[in-house]
């Protein structure tokens, strides 16, 4: 970017932080694709950027290297999501699970991980017309300038109007758990519009089941919370108080020093 | 509706004359200054940023109590580039609402959430060595073409829709993209959309031009 220029149209696609600094891939509308990490940016047209991400594509599939798993199989967004998870993916199984048999990790208004069927999940109550808890989540990606309302109609027009179509995309579940991992708002308009029968889901296995989801979430919560704070009082506190004693003293010491 | 007294929007800007501050009035859409600025509503105006501690003064004396800033850092904005923070005063001692937005540089929203972003250096530039003094309002208000792209700015990242009010203020002006200078600022802003967003300003394709621009994808 030349001096003095800025861009206002600027549009963050991706973020994370790797070994060799922050890596940030922008949208500058009307400008260009920006790679930036680190220090160095590349710039990148609209074009060039989908052949490069095509190419990624391609590589991370033949690193995997599992025949059943293909990144077209799942959303982009949820892709780089779990991203830190793949290397340690072992098996990528298709099943039918019934609608019912759902569960979805959320947190109550207290902030406490609770799990709920998808009857009571947010966006199907905002599908019936309860838009309360649905517009206070703001945990979720949704396109630019969309709402969650608005996000919500739209996967209930896609399904009424194409069903659902495991080939765009499946629900996700992980280690044959019941939870709902990528694919809430299709399971949601599915239940709304009384579709209950078997839906093709995806299920990615990790090795040694990592990253499954605790049955009592908020037990676990709790407990972690717990454990976390308690070694802080008794290893880190005292750790950081004997420190700045240290400091202080040495503080002291110059400035009598200096008086002399 | 209940509009403020047009003789203290008046008396403001005689104080700003004759304090010798360097400002401008940012935008007076659908011509609302001074006569018809609704009671609530805010004045918009650019200040130097070496003049600001002397503004800041002058708006003590002249009675303007100084509250925080509705999209300021304390209201959880963020401003790129070194962009200095809005001033916002609001008239005491008075039966209407009178409130006055101060900028130090002309911005934009990024697109980016509840961040603000400077425009070009060039245009904040032009801001200044171009600004005119409106003898028949009596105050310092912005060149055309630079007003031409604050409304275009404001309708595009801000608001995301333009509206009669804006439409209005931009119309007027249209001729004035046939003149090379205001193309090469608007690149600055727009970048490859330019020759398009000039196009459909020219025929007056108003309504379209906000989806058409975050859809845009030639280059």
């Amino acid at each position: 970017m030349e001096e003095g220029m800025s861009n206002p149209g600027v549009i963050l696609l991706a973020k994370t932080k790797t070994a060799w600094g922050e890596f940030l891939i922008e949208d500058n509308l009307g400008e260009a694709v920006h790679l930036h990490l680190g220090e160095i940016r590349a710039d990148l047209t609209i074009d060039d950027f989908r052949q490069m991400a095509e190419q990624c594509t391609e590589i991370l599939d033949n690193f995997i290297s599992l025949q059943e798993f293909s990144c077209k199989e799942l959303n982009p967004v949820f892709l780089s999501q779990i991203a830190h998870m793949l290397p340690d993916l072992e098996e990528v199984q298709k099943r039918q699970m019934e609608l019912h048999r759902f569960r979805i990790q959320t947190k109550n208004k207290y902030g406490i991980p609770v799990i709920q069927k998808v009857k009571d999940s947010r966006i199907l109550k905002a599908l019936q017309g309860d838009h309360r808890e649905d517009d206070g989540f703001s945990q979720q990606e949704n396109h630019i300038f969309q709402s969650n309302a608005e996000r919500t109609a739209e996967n209930l027009r896609i399904i009424e109007a194409e069903g659902y179509d495991p080939d765009k995309g499946m629900i996700v579940i992980f280690n044959g758990q019941e939870f709902i991992r990528d694919g809430q708002h299709r399971a949601a308009a599915l239940y709304f519009l009384g579709k209950n029968d078997p839906v093709e889901t995806l299920d990615l296995v990790f090795r040694d089941r990592r990253y499954s989801l605790p049955r009592h979430p908020a037990i676990h919560f709790f407990l972690c919370w717990n454990l976390k704070k308690v070694k802080k009082a008794l290893l880190v506190l005292p750790a950081q108080a004997w420190k700045k004693r240290r400091k202080v003293q040495r503080i002291c010491f110059r400035m009598l020093h200096s008086v002399r | 509706m209940e509009y403020i007294d047009c003789d203290i929007i008046k008396s403001f800007f005689e104080v700003l004359n004759v304090s010798g501050l360097k400002y401008a009035l940012i935008r007076n859409t659908g011509g609302e200054l001074p006569d018809r600025l609704q009671d609530g509503k805010d004045i918009d105006i650019l200040v130097n940023h070496e003049d600001i501690s002397c503004f800041m003064k002058l708006m003590k004396q002249e009675n303007f109590q100084r509250r925080v800033p509705p999209f300021g850092i304390l209201a959880g904005w963020q401003l790129a580039y070194q962009m200095h923070d809005f001033l916002f005063y609001k008239k005491r001692d008075t039966s209407y609402q009178l409130y006055i937005d101060v900028c130090q540089e002309l911005c934009c929203h990024s697109v980016m959430p509840n961040i603000w972003i400077p425009l070009d250096r060039q245009i904040q530039e032009d801001a200044w060595i171009y600004r005119r003094f409106d003898k028949e309002k009596g105050w310092w208000c912005l060149d055309d073409r630079t007003t031409v792209i604050v409304y275009l700015v404001k309708a595009i990242f801000d608001k995301r829709q333009f509206s009669p009010g804006y439409i209005e203020s931009i119309e007027p002006r249209i001729s004035l993209l046939d003149d090379p200078i205001l193309e090469e600022r608007l690149r600055l802003v727009f970048f490859r959309y330019t020759d398009r967003l000039m196009e459909m300003l020219r025929k007056g394709n108003f309504d379209r031009i906000v989806a058409d621009y975050y859809g845009f994808m030639n280059y």
